[in-house]
């Protein structure tokens, strides 16, 4: 089995979801993880696919260059190596953590940088803007040895320092 | 007791409707012993509901005693419910829900913050209560079950239903 990361983004418009994934069935791929959105008037598209055949990036890049081109796209892909499929790390817990406030340069790099530095892993993150109001969405995975206290205490630095508001709530789900 | 087996999504099963119990004889309270220990020997423990385990019969259990939630403020303890039914309903509440039945996915679903129900008891005997918060949500959650609805079902928007990412040793 092979794996392959595609992004593929231009102008919206219909027939870009159908017109790429119509060409990934012919093909007989799976997607088995995807984001596709609108981001301003550009629609972005990001896939990981598996593939039961022996076909190349390249072959996949070629089969993709007709919607490419009718659509106007920009189409990458890359091919996901078996180490990097496997390289499954610890995680202690799950996090939601929410900024929001007047919008201001620095906003998504001054959250990062703090949790880069305490080494926690990204795993989901939007952000929205509207007039002046600007949100951040993220997800983020806690390695073990980071304490909710620690984080919650730089969090709370950090909307002194940048006059935001943050929220931060453990990510649990109740098996029903 | 036995742990019965929980079917999963796609099992067509789970979307069929379920009968109401009329007969609250052996039988029943034999199986009704079986889902407990089912339910006690999943991962929350909290609720259960028959057709999960492929009994179309409208029978729950809930227990969101042994629970800690922060909406977790009032419940009842153990409550095994027949043929449930929400008569009065009051606010709404999102809460992450998972499910023995789908065991891949959670989601935010709202359901009404405070519910009365009128249901049968063990016996068939026919009881009245009111609850919130948490209790109230495995309630629906389990009720849903009754009419073939999972919680996906129900979830708000794209952004509210999560795959499980978490990568764990």
């Amino acid at each position: 089995m092979r794996y392959f990361i595609i992004t593929a983004f231009g102008k919206d418009q219909p027939g870009i979801v159908a017109g790429i994934t119509k060409i990934l069935y012919e093909e007989g791929l799976n997607i088995e993880d995807s984001t596709m959105t609108r981001l301003n008037n550009e629609f972005a598209v990001m896939l990981v696919v598996q593939s039961d055949d022996n076909i190349s990036a390249e072959e996949l890049k070629k089969a993709l260059s007709i919607i490419e081109k009718e659509k106007e796209l920009t189409i990458n892909v890359k091919e996901i190596t078996d180490e990097a499929l496997k390289d499954k790390k610890e995680v202690g817990a799950v996090y939601n953590i929410v900024v929001y406030g007047a919008d201001k340069p620095g906003i998504v790099y001054n959250v990062a940088k703090l949790l880069a530095d305490k080494n926690i892993n990204i795993s989901d993150l939007r952000t929205e803007k509207s007039n002046d109001l600007y949100v951040l969405i993220s997800q983020v995975e806690f390695p073990p040895e980071v304490s909710e206290e620690e984080i919650e205490a730089e969090l709370n630095r950090l909307k002194d320092e940048m006059n935001i508001d943050v929220s931060m709530e453990k990510q649990e789900s109740v098996e029903m | 007791m036995k742990k019965l087996e929980i079917l999963r999504y796609p099992d067509e099963r789970l979307k069929k409707q379920s009968q109401p119990v009329i007969d609250f004889g052996k039988d029943f309270k034999e199986f009704v012993d079986n889902l407990l220990y089912t339910m006690k020997n999943s991962p929350a423990g909290v609720g259960i509901a028959a057709p999960q385990v492929n009994k179309h019969i409208q029978t729950i259990i809930v227990d969101a005693s042994g629970y800690k939630h922060k909406y977790n403020k009032t419940n009842h303890g153990l409550m095994i419910l027949s043929n449930p039914r929400i008569i009065a309903h009051d606010g709404e509440i999102i809460i992450r829900e998972g499910c023995l039945s789908v065991p891949d996915y959670t989601g935010n679903v709202k359901r009404h913050y405070w519910i009365k129900v009128e249901a049968e008891d063990i016996n068939g005997k026919t009881i009245t209560f009111d609850t919130e918060g948490f209790e109230a949500v495995v309630i629906q959650h389990e009720m849903d079950h009754l009419i073939g609805k999972l919680f996906i079902d129900r979830v708000a928007s794209p952004k509210d239903i999560f795959k499980r990412k978490v990568y764990k040793k």
